[in-house]
Formats: structure tokens, C-alpha cells, sequence
């Protein structure tokens, strides 16, 4: 296996085809597609999550703007992170909370653009029958709901990471394996298990709300 | 119409808190069976007070953020929101005061179990400006016509039952429906629980409505932002649940499926005043709840006379009443019978070279409750860059304290010696501190500088510590647990890292770098990454906020004072 292998998350054995499209699109392999792949994404929501992320990356990388080995860094930092273990697996709930807060200050810093805009917008609402905008209303809430999960995920990924880099990781002597702990297992399958409603019931509000924000016949990605 | 675009704009920008009255009017209208709840109240209030707060002015400052800020996703984001509030002829400040500023409510109903299609959601709106809320719906109305989004909007019914049904362009795609009356706007995708609304949407709201109820229960009534949960609408997805697996997979859904039996609510929340807070709340009713977990929420829910141990400026504390007997008992609820047995059986072994006795029992009543763990910055006159650490528990007296004493002592003296078979010069050493003898390990290279992990026991307290001078200076508590309104569990003080950071930061960085084998300057890099948002915070806090039949976890950002 290399670092550019695709990673399959042992929580999701059945969307390993759907990931390996989604490296295939980051890479840029213009066959990235597959009717496996589709199949699935049909029935998983976390895969077409992780299509439209993607495809927010690779849209939002024009040719010039993208750093030679951008793409081989960020699949290596995800490889690096994924291999970093259990240890780290809870940082991410600080990390989303940081990004939450993150997103919200970028979310109410007005630009300059804006606040010179804003008298004449407010001086001159636009009347009933004015000329169309240039992109239709749908879309542009799309794009915006698109890019802030995009800035989200980046914001969780990039906190993470510098948290992670300054918390040691001490070697621990080793301690001869008592057993039986093994039991455990089960019930930690179970308490995911026993949430999982609850998770599933969120996301569909999630969507169901979102989705009503896409324009006319837009798949329901989120 | 594209009510929901201001649904998500509510999202982007910080949430708010609020009057009863408009927020109450529109919660009288969500269906008792609802699932989720959000509530957003005030944020025309909550956004005005906000804009000088320094801890978000120093997250804003951070490098991490302004190279966020330049990302393409940022401007993206900052573009099309600019564009779509130009496009509906508002400004921000209209946005947050006049179309947001009172309350805004999202409802959503799961659909059956088998049939999760037949899921319905309210977005529900007080405005203040009704005027311009009326402007911006046949803004919306006009500029999705003009682009194709819908064919037109049909009026359906009339007066006071009169709604609009929205008819999409595409042929498969379903309609939705809205109305606008007077302040108040409501939007759904299903007709008929936007119609099964209409006979109360004029009314203001008579006596409290049976979610504001909750809201006060949970103590989630003046937050600005909040989502509440119905239990019982899981109630058949749990009991479904509990009926599947086997082993110990059953055993855990069977007793989980007890324990949400015993919820009324839950809610997430987050305040803004006077500090940031980000909190879940349970209404629960402890007599329905299994003894040990009763006690082990009543012991949890009173403030450890440790933290009067503790000095304001520690760098990092966390310090729980955590009653080993209930969480064994809790935790062992949750295993088939076979696995507990396993899992004792893995601990006797595991504990064997140290405790004489098979009687764990013994050892679990004479721990605790009081477990705490704190660091300081090392002393001024220290030459060493190492902070002083302590991870103090007590023992309880009589017979089953001195065997819990005795187990740890002798556990504690067979890590070290196993430490010290396995790394060349570590030496275990001890001395006396008066009538306390304090053992602990040397080594010239391995440790940091002034680093000696150190164990004793004192004061009614297994102690252990980063020197034998850190457990010299503490002083065990002699007072009880006291009942609180707010028990700290945990506490990181931003302006003790920061005036440790500006003292040691070399020498932490070497180290740091050299335990992890990575580069000093990148690892400077990232510390210079959080120094800004330390320096809008004076400390970050998890306490408990203990009430009847409730429990409340909150995670609160103390802001620096000016």
C-alpha cells in the first residue's frame, strides 16, 4: 500500500468504491466516475458529502492558483491523519467547535466591498420587475452553503492539526496484556449503534432544510 | 419563494437571544411530535453587543484565520452571500435586525420507522419589518420566475387560511408552500402541516406553549441559539434497537434503552452573554434512573473541596467527584453477563502483582470521590521550563480506604520498578517529608529538566506529581463537597499559558520538538498560530450545572478583561 492508496474508513466497508472515485476526482483523472460508485451514492449520504467536497476543491483550484504538490499534500496530511489512531480521534470534536466559532467571525466580517455597497443597496431597493440578477437567486445559495461547508471542513482539518502537532505523544511502558478487555468491543459497537437514530434523523433535517436552498432539478448533495 | 435562503443566512452569521413574545408566537405553532427543534431568539440584540468582543477579534487576527479568510472558499462564501443580499435589496444590519432580529424556528418531523421519506419540516419567522418582509418575498418570488427556478407561485384558500402553493420548474420536483401574515412568515414542503398551522398563525400565543415549557426546564429558556431534541420521538427506533444484537451488543442497547426511557429533553445551546457558552442540557428523571447511576450523578454534581487546592492561574485543571462503586455498577449495567466476567477477570490479572485482595469492592468504596489533576507554571525562581503537575485522588477512611491506599502504593511502586527495568540509569528513589515518604524516579537524559515523577500518600490523598517538591507544597483539603449552582470539572487559564508561553517558550519548543522528532521552528509556527486567540481569552471552562431532574454540561470562553 502507498500513501496514495485510497483510505477506506473501517466504520464504512461498503463505500470503498465511492472513495476511491472521490481520489480518482481529487487526482484529476478526468474517468473518475463509476457505475459502481454512483450505485452507492444513490444510498450513502456521507459519499455524496464527500463528492461535493471534493468537487468544491477541485472547482475552486484553478490551474494557476494551485501550488505545485497541493493535491499530494492534502492526501498526505489526510493519510497522515487518518494513521494517527485513536489517540487523536476525539480532537476532532474540539476541532469542529473551533470551526464552528471560526466560520462565524469570518461569517459576520463584512468586506470592504460590502460596506461600501451597502448605502446604495439600502438607499435603492430593487423594485418588483427589475432586471434579473446575474446568477439566479437558488444558485447563489447553493454556491454559498457549498463553499461554507468546504471552508468548515478545512477550518476542522487545519485547527486539528494544530492542536495535534503540539500535544506530545509520550512512549508509555510496556505493559503486559491483561485480556478479557477484548469483551469490550461489542458494546462500543453498540453505543454507536444506540445514536446512530438520533445521527440519521439529523442529517436528514440537515438536508432537508439545505435542500430546499438548490435550484430546480440539482441533485440533493449536500 | 426562497424563504430558506434566509434560513441559511441565519445559520452563517452568530446566533441571538430573546423576547418570549414573538419567539413564543411562533412555537406555539410547532407540532407537539415534533423531533428537532431550533430555536434562534434576539439576534438583532445578541449581533449589536457582539462586534468588539475580543476573543473573536483575536480569533479573527490569527494567522490560521486570515489565511482562511484568503482561501477559496472564503471568498466564494463572502461573495455569494454578498451577491445574494444585493440581489434582494437588504443590507446586513435589515437582515439581522429587521428580518431576523426577533426569532426564527425550524421544525422537523421524522417520518415512521420504514417510511423516513415521509419526513416534513416548518421554517417559521418573526420579523419585525413586516413591510420589507413582504418585499423580499416577492423579491424572492420574482428574481426564482424570472431565472427558471419556479414556474409561479397559486394562492390557494382564503383571508386568514389563504397560503401559497410554490410550483417548481422541474416536472418531477414537489411544490412547497408559504404564508405571510403580518409578521410572521411560514414555510414548509408539506401541505398539509403548513395548513394545520393556519387557524393559529394570526393569534399571538395564549399561556406558554409547550416547547417554551421545555426550554425553561432544560434552563435553555434566554439562549440565543438552541436545538432541542424529543425523545420520544426515538422512542420506537430505541426500543427496536434493544431488541436486536446479542452478547453484550444487546445488553448495552437494553440498558441504554432504560436509560432514554428516563429522558424528558435534551437540548445543545450556545450564549453569548456574558460569555461564550456551548452546552447540552438533559431533563431527566432521576428516580427512574438505576440507583448506582443516581448516585453517581449526585456525587458528580457537587463542587470537590480540591479545587480550593487549586490556584487560579493553573494551566490546565480538571477535577471530578467520580464514585468508583456506582461507575463500576453503571458501567457493568451496560455488559452481558459473561463479558463482565471477562472484564474482571482481565483486571485481576492485570492488578495481580500489586492488590491482595480479590475483593475489588473493597477498593472501589475506598477511592474517591474527590479525583483531581492540575498544572502549574513552574515556580519564578525555577531555573526549569518543565510545569508542576499533580493528580491527587482520596482515600476514604476506615478499612476500605487503607486497603485502596495500600493497592495504589504498592500498583504505583511496581510501574516504577518496571520503568526502571526497562530503561538503563532510571533510579527509584524516595525520601521523607516529614512522616510522608515520597518516592520517585531519576533519570539524566530522559526526563525534562527538573522532572521527577514523584508518589506518595498524604492528607487522606494518593498523590502523584512531576518532583517531590510539587507534593511537598500540596496541601490536602480538610473540607467536604459542597452543593453548587455550577461545579467546575475543568479549566484552562489562556492568560497563565500566555505569560508561560512568553517565558518559556524556547526551551518548551525544543523539547517538544525533539519528543516528536519534528521541526522547531514549524512547531513555533503553529504556537504562534493560537497566541492571538490567547490573547482575547482569559480562560476556557467545562462545569456542570446541576438542577432537579436536570444536568447541564457547559463549555464557557471567558473573555480577557480590558
Amino acid at each position: 500500500m502507498t500513501d496514495r492508496d485510497p483510505i477506506t474508513d473501517p466504520a464504512r466497508p461498503d463505500c470503498e468504491a465511492a472513495q476511491a472515485a472521490v481520489q480518482r476526482l481529487l487526482d484529476g483523472d478526468p474517468l473518475w466516475d463509476c457505475p459502481e460508485a454512483v450505485a452507492h451514492r444513490a444510498a450513502c449520504v456521507d459519499c455524496r458529502e464527500e463528492l461535493a467536497l471534493a468537487r468544491a476543491l477541485t472547482a475552486s483550484m484553478t490551474a494557476p492558483a494551485v501550488p505545485a504538490g497541493l493535491t499530494d499534500r492534502i492526501v498526505g496530511a489526510a493519510v497522515t491523519r487518518a494513521r494517527r489512531g485513536q489517540a487523536f480521534r476525539y480532537a476532532g470534536l474540539g476541532a469542529a467547535l473551533a470551526a464552528s466559532i471560526v466560520v462565524a467571525v469570518i461569517a459576520v466580517q463584512p468586506s470592504r466591498q460590502s460596506i461600501t455597497e451597502t448605502p446604495t443597496v439600502a438607499a435603492l431597493p430593487h423594485p418588483k420587475g427589475d432586471a434579473p440578477p446575474a446568477k439566479p437567486l437558488g444558485e447563489a445559495v447553493s454556491e454559498a452553503r457549498d463553499a461554507l461547508v468546504s471552508l468548515t471542513r478545512r477550518t476542522a482539518a487545519e485547527t486539528r492539526d494544530t492542536s495535534v502537532a503540539l500535544v506530545p505523544n509520550p512512549k508509555l511502558p510496556d505493559m503486559p496484556d491483561p485480556g478479557g478487555l477484548e469483551s469490550l468491543a461489542d458494546a462500543q459497537g453498540a453505543a454507536s449503534r444506540s445514536v446512530e437514530p438520533i445521527k440519521t434523523s439529523a442529517r436528514r433535517a440537515l438536508n432537508l432544510f439545505l435542500r430546499a436552498a438548490d435550484p430546480a432539478n440539482k441533485p440533493a448533495v449536500q | 419563494m426562497r424563504l430558506r435562503q434566509l434560513a441559511l443566512a441565519a445559520v452563517l452569521t452568530v446566533p441571538p437571544a430573546a423576547f418570549a413574545g414573538p419567539r413564543d408566537d411562533l412555537l406555539q405553532l410547532v407540532p407537539d411530535d415534533y423531533t428537532f427543534c431550533v430555536v434562534l431568539q434576539n439576534l438583532r440584540e445578541q449581533g449589536q453587543s457582539g462586534g468588539g468582543r475580543s476573543f473573536l477579534k483575536g480569533i479573527a487576527e490569527s494567522p490560521l484565520i486570515k489565511g482562511l479568510q484568503a482561501t477559496p472558499e472564503a471568498r466564494k462564501f463572502q461573495q455569494a452571500f454578498d451577491a445574494i443580499l444585493k440581489d434582494l435589496g437588504v443590507t446586513p444590519d435589515q437582515l439581522r435586525d429587521d428580518l431576523l432580529g426577533d426569532a426564527l424556528v425550524f421544525a422537523y418531523r421524522k417520518g415512521p420507522a420504514g417510511q423516513e421519506g415521509k419526513e416534513d419540516g416548518l421554517i417559521l419567522l418573526h420579523a419585525r419589518d413586516e413591510k420589507l418582509l413582504q418585499r423580499v418575498v416577492d423579491r424572492i418570488i420574482d428574481m426564482q420566475t424570472k431565472a427558471g427556478e419556479i414556474k409561479g407561485v397559486e394562492p390557494v384558500g382564503q383571508g386568514d387560511a389563504r397560503y401559497f402553493r410554490r410550483v417548481k420548474s422541474g416536472d418531477t420536483e414537489p411544490a412547497d408552500f408559504y404564508t405571510v401574515q403580518g409578521h410572521r412568515l411560514a414555510f414548509s414542503g408539506s401541505e398539509a402541516l403548513l395548513k394545520s398551522i393556519l387557524p393559529r398563525l394570526p393569534a399571538a400565543a395564549t399561556g406558554e406553549p409547550p416547547i417554551a415549557r421545555r426550554m425553561k426546564l432544560l434552563g435553555v429558556n434566554d439562549a440565543p441559539a438552541s436545538v432541542l431534541i424529543n425523545p420520544r420521538s426515538f422512542d420506537a427506533d430505541v426500543a427496536a434497537g434493544a431488541q436486536a444484537g446479542k452478547g453484550s451488543e444487546q445488553a448495552f442497547l437494553k440498558e441504554f434503552a432504560t436509560y432514554w426511557k428516563a429522558v424528558d429533553g435534551l437540548a445543545g445551546f450556545v450564549n453569548v452573554r456574558p460569555s461564550l457558552e456551548l452546552g447540552l442540557a438533559i431533563n431527566v428523571r432521576k428516580a427512574d434512573l438505576p440507583k448506582p447511576v443516581a448516585r453517581f450523578f449526585t456525587e458528580a454534581g457537587k463542587r470537590s473541596p480540591l479545587w480550593d487546592r487549586i490556584p487560579d492561574d493553573a494551566l490546565f485543571a480538571c477535577v471530578g467527584r467520580i464514585h468508583f462503586e456506582s461507575l463500576a455498577a453503571t458501567l457493568g449495567g451496560f455488559l452481558a453477563e459473561p463479558d463482565r466476567k471477562k472484564v474482571l477477570e482481565g483486571i485481576a490479572k492485570a492488578s495481580r502483582p500489586f492488590l491482595e485482595t480479590d475483593d475489588y469492592a473493597t477498593v472501589a468504596r475506598g477511592l474517591g470521590p474527590d479525583v483531581g489533576f492540575w498544572v502549574t507554571a513552574p515556580e519564578p525562581e525555577s531555573k526549569s521550563w518543565c510545569p508542576n503537575a499533580v493528580l491527587a485522588a482520596k482515600v476514604a477512611e476506615g478499612p476500605d480506604g487503607r486497603e485502596a491506599e495500600r493497592a495504589c502504593l504498592k500498583g504505583l511502586d511496581f510501574l516504577a520498578r518496571m520503568a526502571s527495568l526497562q530503561h538503563d540509569d532510571l533510579r527509584v528513589r524516595s525520601e521523607l517529608q516529614g512522616p510522608v515518604e515520597v518516592r520517585y524516579l531519576t533519570h539524566p537524559t530522559v526526563f525534562p529538566p527538573g522532572f521527577r515523577p514523584a508518589f506518595a500518600s498524604k492528607g487522606g490523598y494518593i498523590v502523584l506529581a512531576d518532583s517531590p517538591e510539587t507534593i511537598g507544597r500540596f496541601q490536602p483539603p480538610t473540607g467536604s463537597a459542597t452543593d453548587a449552582d455550577e461545579v467546575p470539572i475543568l479549566r484552562i487559564s489562556a492568560s497563565a499559558w500566555r505569560k508561560y508561553l512568553a517565558r518559556h517558550r524556547g526551551p518548551l519548543v525544543e523539547y517538544l520538538a525533539g519528543a516528536k522528532g519534528g521541526d522547531p521552528k514549524e512547531l513555533g509556527q503553529h504556537l504562534d498560530v493560537l497566541m492571538p486567540v490567547l490573547e482575547g481569552l482569559d480562560r476556557l471552562e467545562l462545569v456542570q450545572r446541576p438542577g432537579p431532574n436536570r444536568v447541564a454540561f457547559v463549555l464557557r470562553l471567558q473573555e480577557a478583561k480590558k
